[in-house]
Parts: C-alpha cells; sequence; structure tokens
C-alpha cells in the first residue's frame, strides 16, 4: 500500500465518523460524545508517554547532572584535558571523552556509510526479489545482535588480530572500536537509505532510461540525487547511534582517558566512561553528578544529530513526481 | 545525457560500479554470517573443551 | 569463577524480557492506535511524533541513567527487576510503536467503513476490527523491539543487574543475573579472564541464539504473512 493512499484511508474514515454520529442523532448526543471521547484521550494519554518519558530524562539528567557546576567551572569541565575523578583532589575535564567519541564516531561513519548505502543501493537496483529478502532478512538481524556480542568479538578476534597485524601497542583503539561500531551503524543507515531510494518516482527513472541512459547512469544521476535527502538522514541516524553505543566502546576503545594523537590510540568514548565508572562513584557525589553531566552532553549531541535528521527528512521530502 | 564516451565505455563504467555495489552488500551479508559462524562454532568446542562429559 | 551454570542468569533475562514487554505492548499499542486512528495532522501530533522519534534515538546508556535517578533513587524501587524492566520497556516503546503503527495502517480503510455502517462506535470498530486485524502484524513487530531488550546491557547496569546473586529472585523487587551483563562482567573485569574464556563463549552463544532465534521466528512469521494476506 502506498503512503497516498494510506492517508486517503484516514480521511475517509474520519469522514464517514462523521456521518455516523449524525445519523445517530436520535440517541443521546452525550452519549455519544462520552463513548467517542473518552477512549480518544486515553490513547491521546497513551501516545504523550513518549514525550512525559523525554522531559523525565531532560529532567532527572539536569537535576543530577547540573550539580557538577557547582563545584567545578564549566569551562575547565567542557575544555579540561584531565580527567581523574577518583584522585585527590579530582579533575574533571572532560575534553578527551569528547573527542574520544567524536573520533570513534567519524571513523566508523567513514566504513559504515560506503557498506550501508551500498547495500541499500544494492537492494533498491541490482537484487532480485529473492535474494532482496534474504539480504534485508540479513540485515535486519545484524541490528539485532546484541551489543554487547559484538563488543566481545572485538575484545577477543579484532583487537588480538590488529595488534598482531599491525604490531601496534595495544589492539584496543579508534580503529577497532569503528570497524564494530560501523557494524552496528549499517543496518540503520541500510533500512532508512533503502525506503529513501525507493520513494523516488519511478516515472523518473523511466523517463531517464526513455532517454537511452544505462541503469548506471539512471542511478548515479536520477536515482541517487532524488533519494540525496534521506541519504543524509540515514547517515545521520547510523552517526547518532554509533556515538550512543555503549558497550562496543566499553569492552574495545581501550578506555585510556587522553587526547588521541593517532587512530592508533585508545580512548575513552564519554558512554564508556559512564558505564565504567557509575559503579564505583559515590551515590551524590561530585563524581556521580559528573558522570551525570556526561549523560547530558551524551543526550544533546544525539538530540542535536536526530533533530538535524528529522529536519532534513521533512524539509526536503519527495512529494511526487510533479516537485521534481 | 552528455554522451560522455563510447557505449563501450558505458557499459564498462557499469559493470565496474555494480560490481563494487555487490560487493559492499555481500560484505555485509559476509560479515552477519562469520560472526553467527565463529561464536556457534567457538561457543560449542570451547565449551566442550571445559565440560567433557 | 569457573563453577555453576548460568540458569540464573538465563531467568533473570527472562524476567527482565517479560517485564519490559509488560510495559512496553500496551503501551506502544495505545500510542499507535491514537496515531493511526485518532490523530489528526496539527501540532499535537508532531510534536508527539517529536517525542517518539527523539526517544528512539536516546543512547541505552542515558536510558540507564534515567532508571537509576528516577526509579532506583527517586522511586526509591533500587537495584531490581522493576527498575530494570522500566528502563527497558521505554526504551524499546519507539519500536514498539512504530511496528503497530505500521500495522494498522495496512488494514484497510474498508474494513473500518463498513463497521461504521453497521452503527458500531469508533472505539467498537477499533476493538472489534481493527485491533484483531492488526494483531499479528502488532506482534511479530514488536517481538523485534523485545530481541533488543532481552540483548541489552548498559541500561540495566545501574538498574538490575548483579554479578553475582546466590538466589533465584522472587520479587519484582530483586535484583537478578542477565546474560547481557555476565558476558561483559566476565569478559572484562572478572577475577580470571583467560580461564573463563570458554565460559564466555558458552554465555555469548546462549545470547546469540536467543535473540537470533526470536528475530528470525518473528521474521519468518512475518514472510508467511504477507504471502497469505487476502486483503
Amino acid at each position: 500500500m502506498t503512503p497516498a493512499m494510506s492517508e486517503g484511508d484516514v480521511q475517509m474514515s474520519s469522514l464517514s465518523a462523521g456521518g455516523n454520529q449524525d445519523s445517530n442523532s436520535t440517541t443521546s448526543v452525550v452519549e455519544l460524545k462520552v463513548q467517542e471521547g473518552l477512549p480518544k484521550y486515553f490513547f491521546l494519554a497513551a501516545a504523550s508517554t513518549s514525550l512525559l518519558v523525554m522531559a523525565l530524562i531532560m529532567i532527572f539528567l539536569f537535576r543530577e547532572g547540573l550539580a557538577i557546576f557547582g563545584k567545578v567551572n564549566p569551562v575547565s569541565f567542557f575544555f579540561g584535558k584531565a580527567w581523574y575523578p577518583t584522585y585527590d583532589p579530582p579533575e574533571f575535564g572532560i575534553l578527551a571523552l569528547i573527542v574520544g567519541s567524536v573520533s570513534v564516531t567519524l571513523f566508523s561513519s567513514l566504513v559504515a556509510i560506503p557498506l550501508g548505502v551500498g547495500t541499500a543501493l544494492y537492494l533498491s537496483v541490482l537484487a532480485g526479489p529473492t535474494v532482496r529478502e534474504y539480504v534485508k532478512a540479513a540485515v535486519e538481524l545484524l541490528a539485532s545482535l546484541p551489543s554487547v556480542v559484538l563488543g566481545f568479538l572485538g575484545m577477543v578476534v579484532i583487537a588480538p588480530a590488529m595488534q598482531q597485524i599491525l604490531d601496534v601497542p595495544t589492539g584496543l583503539n579508534i580503529v577497532s572500536a569503528s570497524i564494530v561500531l560501523a557494524i552496528m551503524a549499517i543496518p540503520t543507515i541500510t533500512s532508512i537509505s533503502e525506503d529513501a531510494l525507493y520513494a523516488v518516482p519511478r516515472d523518473n527513472l523511466e523517463a531517464s532510461y526513455a532517454l537511452g541512459a544505462t541503469r548506471w547512469e539512471t542511478m548515479s544521476r536520477i536515482l541517487v540525487p532524488g533519494a540525496l535527502s534521506g541519504i543524509g538522514t540515514a547517515v545521520i541516524l547510523g552517526m547518532s547511534r554509533a556515538m550512543g553505543e555503549t558497550m562496543v566502546v566499553l569492552m574495545v576503545a581501550g578506555g585510556a582517558a587522553q587526547i588521541p594523537s593517532s587512530l592508533f590510540d585508545s580512548v575513552r568514548p564519554m558512554p564508556a566512561s559512564i558505564a565504567a565508572e557509575m559503579g564505583e562513584a559515590p551515590f551524590g557525589g561530585e563524581h556521580y553528578h559528573a558522570l551525570f553531566a556526561i549523560g547530558i552532553v551524551l543526550f544533546l549531541m544525539t538530540l542535536i544529530f536526530n533533530l538535524v535528521a528529522t529536519y532534513i527528512s521533512n524539509r526536503f521530502q519527495q512529494k511526487g513526481a510533479s516537485t521534481l | 545525457m552528455t554522451g560522455a564516451g563510447s557505449r563501450r565505455y558505458r557499459m564498462m563504467t557499469e559493470r565496474v560500479a555494480f560490481g563494487v555495489i555487490r560487493l559492499l552488500a555481500g560484505l555485509v551479508v559476509i560479515t552477519l554470517g562469520s560472526i553467527v559462524l565463529f561464536f556457534a562454532l567457538s561457543g560449542c568446542e570451547r565449551h566442550q573443551l571445559v565440560f567433557p562429559d | 569463577m569457573t563453577k555453576g551454570g548460568i540458569f540464573p542468569a538465563i531467568i533473570g533475562t527472562f524476567y527482565l524480557t517479560i517485564g519490559s514487554s509488560l510495559i512496553a505492548l500496551p503501551l506502544g499499542v495505545a500510542s499507535a492506535i491514537y496515531l493511526s486512528e485518532y490523530a489528526r495532522e496539527g501540532w499535537l501530533l508532531r510534536l508527539i511524533r517529536l517525542g517518539i522519534q527523539n526517544l528512539a534515538g536516546v543512547p541505552s546508556v542515558v536510558f540507564g541513567l534515567y532508571g537509576l535517578a528516577l526509579f532506583v533513587v527517586f522511586l526509591g524501587f533500587g537495584v531490581s527487576i522493576l527498575a530494570g524492566s522500566l528502563t527497558l520497556g521505554f526504551l524499546i516503546l519507539p519500536t514498539v510503536i512504530g511496528a503497530s503503527e505500521e500495522a494498522f495502517r495496512q488494514v484497510p480503510s474498508t474494513f473500518r467503513e463498513a463497521s461504521l455502517a453497521l452503527g458500531a462506535t469508533k472505539f467498537q470498530t477499533i476493538c472489534r476490527v481493527v485491533l484483531p486485524s492488526a494483531m499479528p502484524g502488532v506482534l511479530t513487530g514488536s517481538i523485534l523491539g523485545i530481541g533488543r531488550a532481552a540483548g541489552e546491557t548498559a541500561p540495566i547496569m545501574f538498574t538490575a543487574a548483579t554479578f553475582y546473586t546466590k538466589h533465584l529472585p522472587t520479587s519484582p523487587l530483586d535484583q537478578v543475573m542477565a546474560l547481557p551483563y555476565h558476558i561483559y562482567v566476565l569478559a572484562t573485569s572478572g577475577t580470571h579472564i583467560d580461564q573463563t574464556r570458554p565460559l564466555q563463549y558458552g554465555t555469548v552463544l546462549v545470547l546469540i541464539s536467543l535473540v537470533l532465534g526470536i528475530n528470525i521466528f518473528a521474521i519468518i512469521i512475518r514472510t508467511r504473512m504477507r504471502r497469505k494476506k487476502t486483503w
């Protein structure tokens, strides 16, 4: 069923609902309003829980996290290079953690974008119907692999292999963490890109073929440009997923809170720091509040990614053949 | 169409490009397959080493 | 630690998965009913959709912090199955909503119109016509979300999981062992990492079989349903 049709469905059913109410005007109108109105507000309340949870997440993150700025100057918190939360006196500078997160996110997207978009192109252009079903199922299963399993894979396979082959001091570094993160980001990128490719009007493709263009020319000049905003959304959401992913960076990134000087250095991305230290941080202490403050930074960064993705997909939505 | 080159050149570009796309998609599927296979094999094998009975 | 089985961890994961579905399924289905049957275009719908989309993008470790601050500390549930299930439930809520909404949208409008034409109210139409027709789709779609709940680690680290307990949980306020957390601890901070390697592989195999099994099951059912669909 096409999106256009389902929109029509909703309109039609609401029209017929209105007609129904009019024809039943012999029974008590109040009664009918209660019968029709109460469920509506019940379902509205349910649908609003997501908003409520978002609000609660923000409230509790800020409630617990902002306390740290009473003791630590925000500038030295965000731009301090030293993260020694358990020293006496402790130092809370999260710049190294931010740089760690950004470096694994960027490098993993370098790996994940070609693979993810390539698979989406394969699915929408090259694959036959049967192969398509199987490849789609494989991508879905890849998405369902638990992150701790992939983290474990990184620890026992990728990191030792890298250490041996490339002769680097530790296999637990930016590159190996990024490879594993890329595996997690690929399904997101593939499925959203594929939807975008599917939404490009068939007319445009057929017009291109009619002009004598080959399949490759049609794909590279009509299909991909037409789906570009959707592919952009996919990439941003994939990066957001990689940035927020915890177990992989906790187990594979090495955990050294330093500003990396090469791709084979260990880093301690923000989620890893939170997950590793929350168990030891004394409840209600400075360290505890600092970890929540890192949570705020992480939350806001992924929120911005998501808002940008939503904006792009709304702003440049293909509204049918006529807009091209 | 700008008509970039001969028909042969155009077909060759297409073959190479589609080959790359197939390769990328293949890599993704192989990644999943090898992860599952690796854990299936190593899980069974390693576990028997410790608990032979 | 090389003795004993992982049965407590399997049980713990089982309870957490069931608990999170008990929260996510009713809420998710009800949200989807609003979105597909009641909502009209406008600022309210846009706001709700924005909330759902962004909830889907919240990192799992942030969910963990939220669960710790709200359920464990503020509401006083402690580190428990209850707190973990609530945290995981809200984590998979967007997945369940998405799957359910798609299932509702695939119910043909003629079904609704026929029911309304017979004089049924909108609520009756939803309960007796739309919901039963969409139920298989809702369930298979939601299973994918539930599989995710079984494999997540970061959200339960501070809210539900413990590395070792002697007892199986007897109440929702007990803390539990859980497969994903067990793998993490064994692999990174156990006392004899090398000696427990085989146990780690074994536990990973159990978790993978569980999660992939759930997902393959859902995918096969979904494919069959799409082929059989007569409307």
